[in-house]
């Protein structure tokens, strides 16, 4: 989950460090625990029993949690970002033609959409406003007064916002459009970064391999190199043995 | 590098879990018939697939305007028609109330039918469509005109978005039709004529002929203006329809996958797996008999 670190002191016991915070060490133990910034940041705070907690999110590198708190308040939070503009700008832009219009009841400068501000999550809290819901007279088709209640010109403009140029100079379809390739990119650049990251892993895995593991077959070249060179020594041994009761049988004649 | 068991292992186990992956995707890509199911799979083609959607769902949008607003149009068109036969019948009688033999009883029952007319041309005027009254204009709620025949709407078009160019007027107002400014008030040269039955005024009777000859006119042109616009709805709704399908095959292009490529994926990756668990037991051969 994160990425641990153990350290041997002098007396013999072992240190466990947790994100660079040390979570026992000897009779002292640390809890850690998560929860939200001001900002919504995901935070890793590390506390004695009874103890206020010290926040030590900036020393989390690894391990599943990093990765989490990545996607969550970098990845995820430049989408939602890009997302919220995007229903801002877009009920912005309706709400503004929307007030030009005219209702059936004659009323004009009612917004079709309650939003709220760019930092409260307008994709989250975008509503029908509260002077069009329920009150269908209040939808402003028509683009005059005179016009009331059969015109339709106001309807035409809101309905010709959907390909004008938002804030970002794109359309609304086309920034959805970037919004999901960008989604897609991201998603695609971790896939990339994790098959990377695993073949170094793999190849590290395989070094390590290389160094304290066996090979059956160069174990096998051994065996029989060693074999070979125990029979070589035996027929040493035993040649050897034939010449000195060779000459031991012509010494005593 | 020394080449170990473990590493063995590890190695064959890596391959054939990415071949089964990839056997599965291709499996699920020719079960599914989509090739990018989520963005992942290829952000470029899932950022055109989003675009294609909207302008798809706008392409409907418009599709659906032109059906909404085609059985007014259509009415329009009829009920113009109607009025120009009312005028037609009109002619008639004042080219018949024109003969110097008739008496002024014969005038004076021709002018009860032209009151008849009066009210039927009175009745197809205040026609109502889906939106309300046809001929009023942006005035849906309010008949397009009173007893006495004044208009009471206004020359105002319906608006209907159904393409991406300027939006289309659809629909005609009576101040198109009935009574134009600068031309023709149907129901003053109607009133005239029924004036001159009445009272037996020939010479009122032949001036009313050229007048109802007019309105008759008058009509004739405002049904070919409606039946113009039916014409637009449909030649609107053709390129619409087409270009709806050039979306739908744009996005099968981009975002749907080939059956054809798809079969040959999953039966050469099923292949190439079956291979790879034939090679894996022969590298992975427990025993070692086949090795030493």
């Amino acid at each position: 989950l994160v990425d641990v670190r153990t350290i041997p002191d002098v007396k013999g016991s072992i240190i466990v460090q947790v994100s660079g915070a040390t979570l026992v060490d000897g009779v002292d133990t640390r809890k850690l625990s998560v929860d939200l910034a001001a900002d919504g940041s995901l935070r890793l705070l590390s506390a004695r029993e009874g103890d206020s907690p010290t926040e030590v999110t900036q020393f989390l590198s690894g391990g599943r949690l990093a990765g989490i708190k990545e996607a969550r308040d970098v990845d995820l939070f430049d989408v939602h970002e890009r997302f919220d503009q995007l229903v801002f700008d877009v009920a912005t832009s309706v709400n503004t033609q929307h007030a030009a219009g005219f209702g059936k009841d004659g009323l004009s400068g009612r917004n079709l959409f309650d939003v709220p501000a760019i930092t409260l999550g307008p994709a989250r809290g975008i509503a029908v406003s509260s002077q069009v819901a329920g009150n269908p007279d209040a939808i402003a088709a028509a683009e005059a007064a005179g016009s009331v209640p059969g015109g339709t010109g106001n309807a035409v403009a809101l309905a010709n916002l959907w390909n004008q140029p938002l804030s970002g100079g794109r359309s609304a379809a086309e920034t959805y459009g970037d919004i999901v390739g960008d989604i897609g990119q991201r998603k695609a650049a971790v896939a990339l970064a994790v098959d990377t990251q695993n073949a170094v892993k793999e190849q590290i895995q395989a070094m390590r391999e290389s160094v304290s593991g066996v090979s059956l077959d160069e174990e096998m070249v051994s065996l029989t190199k060693y074999q070979r060179a125990y029979e070589a020594a035996g027929k040493v041994l035993s040649t050897v043995d034939e010449l000195l009761q060779d000459l031991i049988n012509r010494v005593g004649r | 590098m020394r080449v170990t068991e473990g590493m063995r292992y590890s190695q064959v186990l890596a391959n054939l879990g990415r071949i089964t992956s990839q056997h599965a995707d291709a499996s699920q890509q020719a079960s599914s018939g989509i090739r990018v199911g989520k963005p992942s799979d290829d952000p470029i083609a899932a950022a055109e697939l989003a675009r294609l959607r909207a302008s798809s769902s706008q392409t409907q949008t418009h599709l659906t305007a032109i059906n909404t607003v085609r059985g007014d149009a259509e009415l329009t068109e009829s009920t113009l028609g109607d009025a120009g036969d009312i005028f037609v019948r009109l002619k008639e009688i004042a080219l018949q109330a024109a003969n110097g033999n008739l008496s002024a009883d014969d005038r004076a029952t021709m002018g009860v039918e032209v009151e008849g007319l009066r009210s039927t041309l009175l009745s197809l005027a205040n026609t109502r469509g889906t939106r309300g009254y046809l001929f009023s204009g942006s005035q849906v709620d309010t008949p397009a005109f009173d007893t006495a025949a004044v208009f009471q709407g206004d020359d105002q078009a319906h608006l209907v978005p159904i393409g991406n160019s300027t939006p289309t007027a659809v629909g005609t107002s009576g101040a198109e039709a009935f009574v134009v400014a600068g031309g023709r008030n149907t129901f003053a040269d109607v009133d005239a004529l029924s004036a001159a039955l009445a009272s037996d005024d020939q010479s009122a009777i032949r001036a009313s002929i050229d007048a109802i000859g007019a309105s008759h006119a008058q009509l004739v042109n405002a049904r070919a203006r409606s039946g113009l616009i039916l014409s637009k709805l449909d030649a609107s709704e053709s390129v619409l329809t087409s270009l709806d399908t050039e979306q739908q095959k744009r996005a099968q292009t981009v975002g749907a996958a080939d059956p054809y490529e798809s079969y040959t994926r999953v039966t050469s990756l099923g292949q190439t797996l079956e291979r790879a668990i034939a090679v894996s037991k022969q590298l992975l051969d427990i025993g070692g008999s086949g090795r030493f």
